[in-house]
């Protein structure tokens, strides 16, 4: 009889041990997207967002950084689609939001209406991707490195669409860029001279053609870091940095150039002084935090603060705080996006049942309209084994659901 | 001058240590020789065996001795990670390198700003072996570092992200002309020197030509401030050396 039952609980216990491992790796198994899945026609249609995330430079030494682009579907439910790693690699929408670019250390991939993926010479630090609609182009610049025989700072540059892709260079270490129309714009920096430039990238035809805009003023000669990307109106370009006071005191300036003029004028959105904690400032993504919408333009902080500047009176406010937001600078892939008059904040709560989740704001009262679900996104995130990934990238792709007021 | 420094090195790093009471194979008469290529994925057998001979060759020691002491120094350093990773995995809930990424469920900072000359040091894994990183600020707000394939780069430090808990600045206890020229030297790199896979030897290489992270820093400072950044001597200098060095001081946590 003990033999029997010794025999029948040893039965047991294998048949729950499959269980679990059955049900875990069905349950895996969704979190993760094929291939012939991301290639298919109707991929697109069911998302709302995407998330970019990868390994660090550092950490590709033995040739396995890693990214994965994490979708988010209508039902609240997230998979990711692994690629190899890409440093601070970012995610391109085309103008109907049928079509995303996707890239990696070493390919560029279209998905939507029609998948196409064309292969690149290694990347190893993204710097700005985007889509420029009058010209149907894609484009993404790279910190590529000094160019070896011509002792030049090269930031490689892939352009164009569906038909393919030519390889360009912009021969400059890049601060911070944009996209201004139909062209980009950068923000260049000579590091021995301490010496910022404007410049416009036209990029098409077989070329990339670099024009000087001007020089940017620094009487007291400042350590400027970038806090923003590039934006524009008719009128005016506009970026954020921070100016270097000493550990622990540095300012947040708001620059504007003048299309025209070129008049620059250089507006202060606040100042730290004796704060230990200065990388708590530091926006979520540097390049989704400012915003132009009804004549003011929008700026968050790290500290989940949203300040406006009103374009017309110069006015500085903030606006609204997002709320509990994290004050110690620590991140939890945390991450912004602006668009149709909102705000997209992607959310961290350890103790939510789905602990990453997107807040909506209404970027005209500042209060929350809404909390989008994104359920797996932990899940995924924790089945990462040795190696850090790190968000560097977020956009709303469907933006049909009406939070405005 | 390079050979006596090397051997004063080497000799330095063979006094006093005790060589792992394990068996080993020896392969072409180097021992240890499959172990270390486990510990350092993506240098070659060949490489290796090179670089053991040539060391061997300058200094008139045996390679079965230089062997010994490359096994011992990457042996203390995988060591030393295993313990710092179990320590933050029973501190306050962070999870440990070799099991998850922190980057994923737990915190990531930006290395933010600091002084010129100073450094910042991060976890780092690839394969199994968290090796760690270090990078220099070659200004308040630009780093200068060895990564790989693209060699020496520049990145922000906004832009730059670590893991939260571990993750540290540091500057070095020198005259702030000294940290200036040792980061001005390491800027001059930029573009000049290629990557290095090979840290179990770093220190009997040359200044210039291809390197790792922590040899750029290491290079540095004993060029510019006559400074020896690295913890323990021997052969290789580690992320972990330039870290644990005598000459540097806390900054911050990250």
């Amino acid at each position: 009889m003990k033999k029997i039952n010794k025999f029948v609980i040893g039965v047991l216990v294998i048949l729950i041990g499959v269980c679990i491992y059955y049900f875990s790796y069905q349950n895996n198994k969704t979190l993760f997207i094929k291939d012939e899945e991301i290639q298919q026609k109707s991929f697109l249609e069911n998302k709302q967002a995407v998330l970019y995330l990868s390994t660090t430079a550092d950490q590709d030494m033995d040739n396995r950084g890693i990214s994965y682009s994490i979708f988010l579907d209508d039902e609240g439910k997230t998979s990711a689609y692994k690629m190899k790693g890409l440093e601070l690699g970012s995610i391109a929408i085309s103008e109907d939001n049928k079509e995303v670019l996707l890239e990696s250390k070493d390919k560029i991939r279209i998905i939507g209406d029609m998948y196409q993926e064309f292969d690149m010479k290694n990347q190893y630090t993204g710097e700005k991707t985007g889509y420029l609609k009058n010209r149907d182009l894609y484009f993404s610049i790279y910190n590529t490195g000094v160019n070896t025989s011509t002792g030049n700072y090269d930031s490689n540059v892939v352009f164009g669409n569906k038909k393919g892709f030519k390889m360009g260079n912009i021969p400059y270490y890049i601060s911070t860029s944009g996209i201004n129309e139909d062209e980009v714009i950068i923000l260049t920096k000579d590091i021995e001279k301490n010496q910022h430039d404007l410049r416009r990238v036209i990029i098409g035809g077989n070329e990339v053609k670099v024009e000087n805009v001007i020089q940017l003023e620094n009487e007291k000669n400042a350590e400027y870091a970038s806090l923003s990307s590039i934006i524009s109106d008719d009128k005016y370009y506009y970026f954020i940095l921070s100016e270097y006071v000493s550990e622990t005191s540095e300012n947040v300036i708001l620059f504007r150039v003048n299309k025209e003029t070129l008049k620059q004028e250089k507006i202060t959105v606040s100042k730290y002084k004796n704060n230990n904690n200065l990388v708590s400032i530091i926006p979520f993504n540097i390049k989704n935090s400012t915003y132009l919408y009804d004549n003011e333009l929008y700026y968050i902080n790290g500290l989940g603060e949203v300040f406006t500047l009103n374009t017309k009176t110069n006015d500085i406010a903030i606006k609204f705080t997002i709320k509990n937001a994290p004050k110690d600078g620590v991140r939890h892939n945390e991450e912004t996006f602006f668009q149709n008059g909102n705000l997209y904040v992607l959310r961290y709560n350890i103790n939510a049942k789905n602990k990453y989740y997107i807040e909506v704001y209404s970027l005209k009262s500042g209060e929350k309209l809404n909390e989008i679900k994104m359920e797996g996104l932990d899940k995924i995130l924790s089945s990462v084994k040795g190696k850090s990934i790190y968000s560097y990238d977020f956009k709303m792709l469907d933006l049909s659901g009406d939070f405005s007021e | 001058m390079k050979k006596y420094l090397l051997s004063s090195l080497l000799a330095v790093g063979l006094v006093g240590s005790s060589i792992p009471n394990i068996s080993f194979a020896t392969t072409d008469g180097v021992p240890y020789l499959n172990e270390i290529l486990q510990m350092q994925p993506g240098v070659s057998s060949e490489e290796l065996i090179s670089d053991i001979s040539s060391i061997s060759e300058n200094m008139g020691i045996t390679k079965e001795e230089i062997a010994k002491q490359i096994y011992k120094e990457l042996k203390e350093n995988d060591l030393q990670a295993l313990k710092e990773n179990r320590i933050k995995g029973g501190s306050g809930g962070t999870v440990s390198v070799g099991n998850s990424t922190r980057g994923g469920s737990g915190g990531t900072v930006s290395v933010g700003n600091s002084t010129k000359g100073n450094f910042f040091y991060t976890d780092s894994q690839t394969a199994y072996l968290n090796h760690g990183h270090v990078g220099l600020y070659y200004s308040n707000n630009e780093i200068v570092e060895s990564v790989p394939d693209t060699g020496v780069r520049i990145i922000s430090t906004q832009n730059r992200k670590v893991d939260q808990g571990g993750a540290l600045v540091k500057s070095v206890t020198t005259s702030t002309d000294n940290r200036d020229s040792a980061a001005d030297w390491a800027y001059s790199r930029v573009g000049e020197d290629s990557y290095s896979i090979n840290f179990a030897t770093n220190r009997t290489t040359s200044h210039t030509g291809a390197k790792n992270c922590s040899k750029l820093i290491w290079s540095a400072y004993m060029l510019k401030a006559n400074l020896d950044l690295d913890k323990d001597g021997g052969l290789g200098v580690y992320p972990r050396d330039v870290r644990d060095a005598e000459d540097t001081e806390l900054v911050r946590n990250i």
